[in-house]
């Protein structure tokens, strides 16, 4: 037992309680935390830093607004609606279109003007937030993935995952809805996970439950070596937000629309330590390379050469 | 990180705790260990008789600290009744007065009695007036012939009580002990008619009315015994042993002439008393010591306060440790609980229902919120009113529990009442979310495990070494609190995770 538990430290494979203690507590205070558990704070950010979030296209705060609800939905053919603090997927509606006078949704079902105004109304009164507090319900865009990704998600949205610490992204996984996952990008759920090679942009092996894969579950192809469009872009918003919400250690989840490129579609003040397993690395000897490094990684770019030049994946380099 | 810091504040957490913990146990003697023949009693007495519908007096008499015995708390229950106590002359009275009342009624006095040895003797009290017998015709002639036969032999008045003693306890028949004491002598008589003859020969004597302090004792008889007076000091007599001391084990209750119960304005007066041994956290030797050194020390200990208030602090102090142990169960095994602290209030619980039957309770309890949980799931409750309802609900199943379990003979489910139901509407909360986002899997065994470490938590604070050290040496909890800290800045992996990334090891 303490022979794996030393392995795992020389593998440099990062534990919640080190997470905990020595990145999150010391680099993330706790005041900027708001910035990224609400939504709207984290669109309102993105958008003065000059990064590209799905439109929002209204924003209801206050039960006497739900009646506003069908008027906004008016004006377009397929949109989003979500709670602004909402975790794990929880309360979102994404819909495609429209017959019959209903809601057509991603799911597959279809809901009239009523149930879609009791949906807001619901949002609003906390039920899809984690403390029960009063929320807000956001109508946004809705993100049209790239082709990329059509042969290896099923239904869903893939987005991409990437650690940034002090400004430098350290580690990067893209998680692919499946059909156990019901469509969310969520690796608890089922979704895949798969590394992705900073330096390239390809991914890596991928993770589906706790046993790696090469193929995608419910479409058979292939998840490995898979090169993410516009990696350069991502890595550059990626590096940015930590001017964004000065937060030490996050993670940032993207999403790249066929239309408008890469788009943030959350930022995680806590993110998970799974991307070790898809990436089949540790996260630690990389934190430990940025924190003695620091001093020369100031500037944007820097910080992303740093990322390329040292953060390449070992399993590549083997294999190479 | 500044542990530096974190280090120096946990070394002196755990300094003081150490020196104080070390000073009590080493220098003042405090036992480290639950002391099995600690001497503690609770003793009851219940007075019931027949009111015949007129105002009732009843009197009796109340313990008070003497001799080796200390009366710790005392208390009256006497509903209806108006209660006062006040010493008029060697006893304190206990009087409830009533101004009306009929049927049977029933008065309770109970005393928790603590004894400690070698306590400094009673201030002598005056000369006290002397009583001749007051003895008549035949039987002032037989006291007088053993006074002055007696008188002849004895050598003082200590010899003359012992004689009279023994001549009282055997009296030759035909003789004049016989003829004052009647056909059927009791102790109590013999007492009585000791102090009427020992008042005939000047010398100033009382009965004294006490308890045998038995482990256990439903129905106690009192014990009589006599005390003289001898050079400015009343000095007890043991008619058993002949010695000049209070008889052993016994606890003296009341003096002079008088019974236990007066009554007026009422019938079929019955007493019954009972002695128990409680096996409390009494410290005799350590509380002598300190006593000794000094009383402050005792006096701002938990041994200061009432007796029910240390009861609760003996819970409350092993509370720090299950919750350190649930620290290292979650924190550096990593189990998952539903509430952080949740386990360790079932645990509280479970003291009062017992193991198995807290589980199969708490079971039940949660199992049944569970179902009316999913099923208020259909209805889209808005999360208040929600818990409210599942909170209303677990009351009524509690409610229900303890009916049934009630009527079938099961007493043990009444304390169904004592789990935290706040706590328990959350768990069923927190499952159900969990049951829908992750699956029933995931849920039934987050909720095993929140059960198994409830349990783990219920054994660990129950340990009774545990709860003693904790409740005579507080000064320890710093060095819980040092620990808790510590943990605090732990930042090794969870048991848990080196499975989760077992993966990981080989790449190295």
């Amino acid at each position: 037992m303490f022979g794996l538990a030393k392995k795992l430290r020389e593998a440099g494979v990062l534990g919640i309680n080190h997470r905990n203690a020595v990145y999150l507590l010391p680099y993330n205070e706790r005041r900027n935390y708001p910035l990224v558990d609400d939504k709207v704070l984290t669109k309102e950010l993105a958008r003065k830093a000059g990064a590209a979030v799905p439109d929002l296209y209204g924003l209801i705060e206050i039960q006497a607004q739900v009646a506003r609800v069908p008027e906004i939905l008016k004006a377009h053919e397929d949109f989003v609606v979500k709670p602004a603090q909402g975790s794990q997927g929880e309360g979102i509606v994404v819909v495609t279109g429209r017959s019959a006078g209903l809601y057509r949704t991603a799911a597959g079902t279809l809901m009239s003007e009523d149930e879609m105004t009791f949906h807001v109304s619901n949002i609003l009164s906390g039920i899809y937030s984690l403390g029960g507090q009063n929320d807000k319900a956001i109508i946004e865009y809705r993100v049209k993935f790239d082709s990329v990704f059509e042969k290896i998600a099923f239904r869903g949205v893939p987005d991409v995952r990437i650690i940034v610490f002090l400004g430098v992204p350290v580690m990067a996984m893209v998680r692919l809805p499946t059909r156990m996952s019901g469509g969310k990008a969520n690796l608890h759920q089922g979704a895949i996970g798969a590394g992705i090679d900073i330096p390239t942009g390809r991914t890596l092996t991928a993770v589906w439950k706790n046993s790696v894969v090469t193929e995608h579950p419910d479409t058979q192809n292939p998840v490995s070596g898979v090169q993410i469009p516009n990696w350069d872009r991502l890595l550059d918003i990626a590096a940015r937000s930590y001017e964004m919400t000065d937060l030490g250690y996050q993670g940032i989840d993207l999403v790249l629309d066929a239309e408008r490129g890469p788009l943030i579609l959350e930022l995680n003040a806590r993110p998970g330590l799974n991307i070790q397993i898809a990436n089949r690395e540790g996260l630690g000897k990389r934190l430990e390379a940025v924190v003695a490094h620091r001093d020369a990684l100031k500037a944007v770019d820097d910080r992303i050469a740093f990322a390329k030049a040292n953060f390449g994946s070992k399993i590549l380099a083997g294999a190479a | 990180m500044n542990n530096r810091h974190l280090y120096i504040l946990c070394a002196i957490l755990v300094a003081i705790g150490a020196l104080m913990t070390g000073y009590r146990l080493l220098v003042l003697g405090f036992p480290a260990l639950p002391d099995q023949t600690s001497e503690t009693w609770r003793i009851e007495a219940r007075v019931a008789f027949d009111a015949q519908d007129k105002s009732v007096k009843a009197q009796i008499p109340t313990l008070q600290s003497e001799g080796p015995y200390a009366v710790v708390s005392e208390s009256f229950v006497a509903p209806g009744f108006g209660l006062t106590t006040a010493k008029p002359t060697l006893n304190r009275i206990a009087t409830f007065t009533v101004s009306r009342a009929n049927g049977p009624e029933a008065l309770y006095y109970s005393a928790v009695v603590h004894r400690i040895l070698d306590r400094t003797a009673a201030a002598s009290d005056d000369n006290p007036p002397l009583q001749r017998s007051g003895f008549s015709g035949a039987r002032a002639a037989a006291s007088e012939a053993i006074v002055r036969r007696l008188e002849s032999q004895a050598a003082g008045s200590e010899s003359f009580v012992q004689l009279l003693m023994r001549e009282l306890a055997a009296p030759p028949a035909g003789r004049e002990a016989a003829a004052l004491l009647g056909p059927t002598p009791n102790s109590r008589r013999v007492a009585d008619i000791a102090v009427r003859v020992l008042g005939d020969a000047n010398i100033p004597a009382r009965a004294v009315h006490g308890l045998r302090l038995d482990p256990d004792r439903r129905d106690a008889r009192f014990s009589h015994w006599i005390e003289f007076w001898r050079d400015g000091t009343w000095v007890p007599f043991d008619p058993d042993s002949g010695a000049l001391k209070v008889p052993d084990n016994h606890l003296p209750w009341w003096r002079g002439n008088n019974g236990f119960l007066t009554v007026d304005g009422a019938a079929d007066a019955e007493v019954a008393v009972a002695v128990r041994r409680v096996y409390a956290f009494t410290l005799r030797t350590a509380l002598e010591r300190a006593n000794a050194v000094n009383e402050k020390l005792v006096e701002f200990s938990l041994f200061g306060l009432p007796l029910q208030t240390q009861e609760v602090f003996r819970i409350l102090l092993v509370v720090p440790l299950g919750i350190l142990f649930l620290v290292v169960l979650r924190n550096v095994i990593g189990i998952k609980t539903f509430g952080t602290f949740m386990p360790v209030l079932i645990a509280l619980a479970f003291r009062e229902t017992q193991l198995v039957g807290g589980v199969i309770m708490f079971s039940f309890v949660v199992g049944v919120g569970l179902l009316v949980r999913l099923y208020l799931e259909q209805l889209k409750l808005l999360l208040v009113p929600r818990l409210a309802a599942v909170v209303m609900v677990v009351i009524i199943i509690m409610a229900a529990v303890s009916i049934v379990s009630h009527k079938f003979g099961f007493d043990r489910g009444l304390s169904v009442a004592l789990f935290p139901i706040v706590i328990l509407s959350m768990t069923i909360e927190r499952m159900t979310v969990v049951w829908d986002e992750r699956g029933p899997r995931e849920a039934m065994q987050q909720g095993f495990s929140s059960l198994a470490v409830a349990v783990a938590c219920y054994l660990v604070m129950n340990i009774t070494a545990v709860q003693h050290f904790l409740f005579v040496f507080p000064e320890s909890l710093f060095i819980v609190l040092a620990f808790c800290l510590l943990l605090g800045r732990y930042s090794g992996y969870r048991l848990v995770e080196l499975k989760r990334f077992k993966v990981l090891a080989g790449n190295g």
